[in-house]
């Protein structure tokens, strides 16, 4: 069966394997979540559709920012999960927490693609370019990347027991980078000027009321979606892992390995 | 703690100098990257603008050839068995291995550099060993970020494929630091008008060589 990991003929293994596969799932997330996280998405459509008013400059794609801005700080919340997860893990040796880890770093990859797609398609119009070495986008992309090598080590990085553990290392590398990327992009950007086709967004000061609240929805929207789907994905690698589980105590069972 | 590291580093340079594994390779390859780069970059005008930047992803592309064959042959032929039989802390390992890995690296590089300043017709305005300041904390960042991504990778399917997707997008602000540094010396200016830029690379070596240290024994777990 598996490939990926030796079998192990152990007594001791076998009881964590039971002790695995009893383990209660119920982390589900519940149908009230699941309700609230949908009216809010829906709420928030209509806030950055309908509500929010025509940016004077940039027309009707600026509502993408509704989106867009929401969805990177989530990515970010991710990360931040995933620091936390990780050190939790290599502390206590806990499976769940790297459980939390797995399911953060898909959901948060996910948010972060939305984030790369949605940015160079308001770009285009706005900006003439689908993408430009702006500080923000470039920290932005390397941190998507980061979730991307993250997700590679994760599925070919050996044994499920090793993969857990050089997770959490990446997973506390790749936080403590985040400033360091952030100081450098920024630096790369000040000492060497370009034509200015990026203004500061300007969240908070500069934004009328009504696009703030839409922009506050949109990311409480956000994440209450990250929570359902985070919720759903620790769910499904729960009951993956119970069901390897099951089926390395059965193979003892069979005497196929012992 | 310093003799047994003396003593580890000594092993691996021992068992370098006898095959010339590591060596032979990087600097062969460090010398095809120039020639590539050469041929990229020969229609740009101002040539030297993009110096810094090939120099740093030569290195870059050399080391990690170079990292990858640091655990790889104990890795095959059982030598890490023995170095973990050893009476040292997992954490000596890891010091151990980065100073091994930061000479073979400097090494490399000394040849590297020497080639650059030859195709790319460079005049170090005496400003020599601010250049080797930067080479040296720009490399030992990437030996200790190596070290530990390298000892993972080894152990992984995908091996030596695994290596460059962990390594680049964590080493990106350190080359944009060290092309900068390397910018700003070889157009004649003090290193202390880019002296946020060489506080930048010094926080990412201790970082992570604090990180490092702080994992390698995780990562040995068998």
């Amino acid at each position: 069966m598996a490939s990926t990991s030796p079998p192990d003929t152990t007594l001791d293994s076998l009881d964590a394997d039971l002790a695995r596969a009893d383990r209660p799932v119920s982390l589900a997330p519940s149908p009230a979540l699941i309700a609230v996280a949908a009216v809010a998405m829906v709420v928030s459509l209509y806030a950055a559709l309908l509500y929010a008013p025509t940016d004077s400059f940039q027309g009707n794609i600026q509502r993408m920012f509704y989106i867009h801005v929401p969805a990177a700080l989530t990515m970010y919340v991710a990360v931040t999960l995933i620091f936390f997860a990780s050190i939790l893990y290599l502390q206590k040796r806990d499976d769940r927490w790297d459980e939390v880890g797995a399911a953060a770093a898909e959901v948060g990859t996910l948010f972060g693609t939305v984030v790369m797609i949605t940015g160079p398609l308001w770009a285009r119009p706005v900006w003439g370019t689908w993408w430009t070495w702006d500080a923000r986008l470039t920290s932005t992309f390397i941190l998507w990347l980061i979730f991307i090598a993250y997700l590679m080590l994760r599925a070919y990085g050996g044994s499920p027991e090793q993969v857990a553990r050089y997770c959490a290392v990446l997973g506390i590398i790749g936080f403590l980078d985040l400033p360091i990327i952030h100081f450098s992009v920024v630096w790369w950007r000040t000492l060497h000027p370009q034509p200015v086709i990026m203004t500061e967004e300007g969240l908070g000061a500069n934004l009328p009321g009504s696009m703030l609240a839409a922009v506050a929805l949109g990311l409480l929207a956000a994440l209450l979606l990250f929570t359902v789907l985070f919720r759903s994905r620790l769910r499904v690698e729960r009951i993956s892992r119970q069901v390897l589980a099951m089926r390395r105590s059965l193979d003892l069972f069979d005497g196929e390995n012992l | 703690m310093w003799r047994k590291i003396f003593v580890l580093v000594q092993k691996d340079l021992l068992a370098e100098w006898t095959s010339k594994e590591i060596l032979s390779s990087t600097v062969f390859f460090s010398v095809l990257v120039l020639m590539v780069f050469n041929f990229a970059f020969e229609t740009v005008a101002d040539r030297m603008a993009a110096g810094p930047g090939i120099l740093w992803a030569t290195f870059l592309f050399a080391s990690i050839l170079g990292m990858n064959r640091l655990f790889l042959t104990e890795r095959e032929d059982g030598g890490i068995e023995g170095l973990m039989l050893c009476p040292v802390d997992r954490t000596t390992l890891y010091l151990a291995k980065w100073l091994s890995l930061l000479v073979i690296l400097s090494l490399t590089e000394i040849v590297t550099l020497a080639v650059f300043i030859v195709f790319f017709n460079i005049a170090l305005q005496g400003g020599l060993l601010a250049l080797i300041l930067v080479i040296v904390l720009g490399t030992a960042g990437l030996a200790a970020l190596g070290t530990t991504f390298a000892a993972m990778a080894v152990r992984t399917r995908t091996r030596e494929m695994m290596l460059p997707m962990l390594l680049i997008p964590i080493a990106v602000p350190l080359l944009m630091a060290a092309v900068k540094c390397t910018g700003a010396v070889l157009g004649g200016a003090t290193l202390t008008s880019v002296g946020s830029w060489i506080q930048l690379l010094v926080a990412f070596d201790v970082i992570f060589l604090a990180v490092g240290y702080m994992t390698f024994p995780t990562i040995l777990e068998e």
